[in-house]
């Protein structure tokens, strides 16, 4: 337990640095923000815009840090993150309204990679030295190709070319959104494309790790044990194969942040609606608290994440808990 | 005790690797074992004496390859007795006598058991794979039994591995070992990772055990007052040659071949008086670059010429059952045998060398 | 200090010819581009021809020419964002581990800062801070990306060091009375070399990959040619769409192929360090030729009952 609660205080301390980097960053480019803003955006405000950067900004400028700081994080535990120059609408009601596509997108994406991968790394491992080898270098290709030219590659050719699946967008065009079949058949189908993409960039890496693993464990002696005890060749494979996933549950965690950063390439890609868009959009268009408020809202689900796929390692090795009957 | 043999090996060649790189780990070495005996089996690292087990099992990892001799087990079944070639039979076969009826012990238990279950389970399975009549209580009674047969609590059962001391993971192994009776318990070196005191418990505790349930053991160590005690053979190997063997007792007080002698001066006893310790001079052999002669002829304090000439055979000195592989035994050797190789054994009457 | 020996299996030969020619073409590359991958006046989007080996843009410019100028500003942006970060990494990690004690703690929490924060959204945000001037440096980017990845390289090296740490021969120099900075540099550096290669290797993977990933999403100066720029302007003219895969194709690959001989390398280093993934250095062909199976199998250890060979001790 001990462990786990060290794990939530790194995450708590990540967390802060994040917060506290989003709140001192702009100010330490000298000069006053909200000019120092005005001046970048060269002229093209709006006095929305300007509302938006004195609320951000302003509030309190020729108060000290101390208290700007506290005014800052006393509005994010209400959930304000901001207003929007561009959008003149509330970082956190942007965000809300497209965080769950991400999600969906990301998770199923992240779950199937990670089944299959390591489904895949246990069958070569376990088969390593036989013909099935030559499925490393292919794999270590497949896993260079950057993600947006996988993407753009299955679209020309499975969209455009064989027109299995849809070529872009969340759902189609003419449907609107709601709790109807139609309209959830249409995301699924229009998820497809996307989230195979995903999963066939990442699965090598998965497949990668977990094939090293398994031959890593293979030679421990509690394998041999297995097999000295007479053991179904399948009941082994299954023993070795429990015990070397579990790197890769470590590792479940740090994928998750590439994977959040993938997502922002398969909605340019797709043209999918979500966060990453946003904050392409964004960066385009110096929307400091959009841009600001997105990556709190990243930062915070990888971190949500991480702390998920450490309580998992938690509860599968034994070894990390420590008992009170220990010698 | 009956005199029915239940483990014959014959000329048994080992090697890792093949071909050009071919390594010889194990040469020609023939034994065979009785039923409910205990063979020692001593040696330094290196010797080949572990290669020599699991090869005979067939438990050798790659490289390993067996490129010559017979294994052959016989085993009791309800129609008398069953012959089984071990380098010859199916994989289906070797797995129906795998731990029913050779069963293995490691050296290290904290790396022979799955860190990540509990005991209970690996009994469970245990039971689970060759008698699929015991029932679940069945089973788990089972294993309370072998646990209260090397004194330990049935609590430990529901322990993990890393949550034991070096002494009860390997307690438990034993009584895993024997959980479905087998007649020969493999042990490589089961003690050489505990302390002192507790090896010399464990060490008696299987002695009493062999006592009571009858099965033959294989016992592997580098130490060779561990053997005195426990065996009825001692086999000495080096460089994957047996260079001695002889019953326990007779081989420690009356040892022939200069690598025993070695060896046992090697170990202070832990009773006694303290003498000097004195090691082999030397290093381990490259079985890669193995020196044409007895290949413990660059390190032997007594070696003639014709040591580094010639190999010794294994020869069996007559009226014994000692055998050994060194010239200075031979009947061709003209000269005195060194009074350290040649000490009397009281209660048998040999005849002078 | 044992000799350094390079692992002689395939993969490794392959990845470094493979690196080797990319290092060659950032050299000569622009050298060899028949066109100026500025120019535009060609037809646009003709596919593959004699006059243009990989076609034209929608711009009308010469791809071929784009990917080999190209080359430079991918290969050098990634290497020095690879290099500096694993400088970073390695004073970090090395001295983390080594030292202990309150400097590891602080250290160590700030590596874990630094990984659980996912990096292309950090690079993002950090990059947008900078003056507008700056924003689209390669050197600057490259600066920025070193920032954001030596996480990771910190905390394997902090690894192997700490488990060099109490190795004999490092207690035996400070037993002599070494200075702290000696030990580190003189005794265990030379053994951190395979881990530090590999980890070096992966950031210069991850270095070239992030920079062409934020040239895809026009983030970096869009006038500079790199592969990602490539594939930005082939996405913005919907290149894909329109079945162009002269202009998409081979930045890509370009990308993956370096990549690939990267991870290659890593591979080689990776059975070096872990002997128990090596493949165990015969060929197929022997293998079959004297019996053995090609597959080892657990518990069926291969018997082959080959003549005794006559030596001179039989």
């Amino acid at each position: 337990m001990r462990l786990l609660a060290r794990r939530l205080g790194l995450y708590l301390i990540t967390a802060w640095v994040a917060i506290t980097g989003n709140f001192l960053l702009p100010r330490l480019m000298p000069g006053n923000p909200i000019e120092q803003l005005i001046a970048k955006l060269q002229g093209r405000v709006t006095p929305q815009m300007i509302r938006a950067i004195k609320l951000q900004f302003g509030q309190g400028l020729d108060q000290p840090l101390i208290v700007q700081y506290g005014h800052y994080m006393n509005g994010l535990l209400h959930g304000q993150l901001g207003l929007s120059i561009t959008l003149s609408e509330p970082v956190s009601q942007i965000l809300g309204g497209q965080i769950w596509w991400t999600i969906g997108l990301i998770g199923t994406a992240a779950v199937l990679s990670f089944l299959i991968g390591t489904t895949l790394g246990v069958l070569f491992g376990w088969t390593r030295g036989s013909r099935l080898d030559v499925v490393i270098p292919a794999a270590t290709f497949l896993q260079s190709l950057p993600y947006y030219f996988l993407g753009t590659l299955l679209i020309m050719y499975f969209a455009g070319h064989l027109h299995w699946f849809p070529i872009m967008n969340a759902y189609d065009p003419s449907l609107t959104p709601g709790w109807s079949w139609s309209y959830i058949a249409s995301v699924l189908r229009y998820g497809e494309l996307p989230i195979l993409s995903i999963v066939l960039s990442s699965l090598a890496g998965w497949m990668l790790g977990m094939r090293n693993m398994m031959v890593t464990t293979i030679s421990e002696d509690f394998v041999l044990m297995a097999v000295a005890k007479g053991l179904p060749r399948r009941k082994v494979m299954w023993h070795a194969a429990r015990n070397a996933v579990l790197p890769s549950v470590a590792n479940l965690a740090l994928t998750i942040g590439f994977l959040v950063s993938g997502s922002l390439l398969v909605e340019q890609v797709f043209n999918y609606p979500g966060v990453g868009n946003l904050l392409v959009n964004a960066v385009g268009n110096e929307d400091y608290p959009l841009l600001q408020g997105i990556f709190l809202l990243v930062t915070f689900t990888v971190l949500g994440a991480n702390l998920l796929a450490d309580a998992l390692y938690y509860l599968l090795d034994p070894r990390t808990r420590a008992s009170r009957h220990e010698q | 005790m009956t005199d029915k043999t239940i483990l014959e090996v014959k000329n048994l060649d080992v090697d890792y690797g093949f071909g050009d790189d071919a390594v010889r780990a194990v040469s020609d070495v023939s034994f065979s074992l009785g039923e409910s005996k205990v063979l020692g089996v001593a040696g330094e690292s290196g010797s080949g004496k572990s290669t020599l087990v699991y090869g005979l099992t067939r438990l050798l990892r790659a490289p390993g390859i067996i490129v010559g001799g017979e294994v052959n087990f016989r085993f009791p079944s309800e129609s008398g007795e069953q012959d089984f070639d071990m380098l010859a039979a199916s994989e289906e076969e070797i797995r129906q006598i795998r731990w029913s009826h050779v069963s293995i012990v490691l050296q290290s238990a904290l790396s022979a058991l799955n860190p990540l279950r509990r005991i209970g389970r690996e009994f469970d399975e245990v039971f689970r794979t060759h008698d699929k009549s015991l029932s679940k209580e069945q089973r788990h009674e089972r294993a309370q039994e072998l646990l209260a047969l090397v004194g330990l609590r049935p609590d430990r059962l529901k322990r993990f591995p890393h949550e034991l001391s070096g002494g009860q993971r390997q307690r438990i192994m034993i009584a895993m070992a024997l959980a479905l009776r087998p007649e020969l318990v493999i042990m490589d070196e089961p003690t050489t990772a505990l302390d002192v005191v507790t090896q010399r418990e464990i060490v008696s505790e299987l002695a009493e055990l062999r006592r009571q349930l009858g099965f033959a053991m294989i016992f592997i160590t580098h130490d060779l007052s561990l053997l005195v005690e426990l065996a009825d053979d001692i086999m000495v190997m080096y460089a994957g040659q047996i260079v001695e063997r002889a019953p326990a007792q007779e081989l420690h007080d009356a040892p022939r071949h200069p690598y025993t002698l070695g060896l046992m001066n090697s170990f202070p006893p832990l009773h006694g008086e303290r003498t000097e310790l004195e090691g082999i001079p030397g290093s381990p052999p490259d079985l890669k670059a193995l020196p044409t002669g007895c290949p413990f002829s660059p390190r032997c304090t007594f070696a003639i010429d014709k040591c580094h000439v010639e190999r010794p055979p294994l020869i069996l000195e007559s009226g014994t059952e000692h055998s050994v592989a060194c010239w200075l035994h031979d009947s061709s050797f003209a000269g005195a045998v060194p009074v350290e190789l040649s000490k009397r054994v009281s209660h048998k009457t040999g005849r002078a060398q | 200090m044992k000799s350094i020996q390079i692992p002689k299996s395939p993969k490794v030969i392959v990845g470094l010819v493979g690196l080797g020619l990319f290092i060659l073409l950032t050299v000569i590359g622009p050298w060899l581009a028949p066109f100026d991958p500025n120019f535009s006046g060609f037809a646009p989007n003709v596919a593959p021809s004699w006059h243009h080996w990989l076609g034209t843009t929608g711009q009308g410019q010469d791809v071929l020419s784009q990917l080999l100028v190209g080359c430079r500003s991918t290969m050098v942006v990634g290497f020095i964002a690879g290099f500096v970060a694993t400088i970073i990494s390695v004073v970090i990690g090395v001295a983390s581990g080594y030292v202990g004690g309150k400097t590891d703690e602080g250290l160590s929490v700030l590596s874990n800062v630094f990984l659980a924060i996912p990096g292309l959204p950090l690079l993002i945000v950090l990059n947008s801070y900078l003056p507008a001037g700056q924003q689209t440096n390669p050197l600057v980017i490259g600066f920025v990306i070193a920032i954001t990845g030596w996480a990771w390289g910190a905390r394997v090296l902090r690894a192997q060091t700490l488990s060099l740490r109490d190795r004999d021969f490092v207690e035996a120099a400070r037993i002599i009375g070494e200075k702290r900075v000696r030990i580190m540099f003189g005794e265990v550096g030379p053994n951190l070399l395979p881990i530090l290669t590999s980890s070096l290797l992966f950031t210069i993977l991850y270095s070239v990959g992030v920079y062409t990933t934020l040239a895809f999403l026009g983030l970096t100066n869009v006038s500079t040619w790199n592969w990602g720029t490539m594939l930005y302007w082939a996405q913005s003219n919907n290149a894909g769409l329109a079945n162009e895969w002269w202009w998409v194709g081979p930045p890509g690959i370009m990308i993956a192929l370096i990549g690939t001989s990267l991870a290659l390398i890593n591979f080689g280093i990776d059975e070096f360090i872990n002997p128990r993934l090596r493949a165990g250095g015969v060929s197929a062909k022997a293998r079959r030729k004297s019996g053995v199976p090609r597959r080892p199998r657990l518990g069926m250890t291969p018997v082959l009952r080959a003549p005794k060979e006559i030596g001179p001790n039989s």
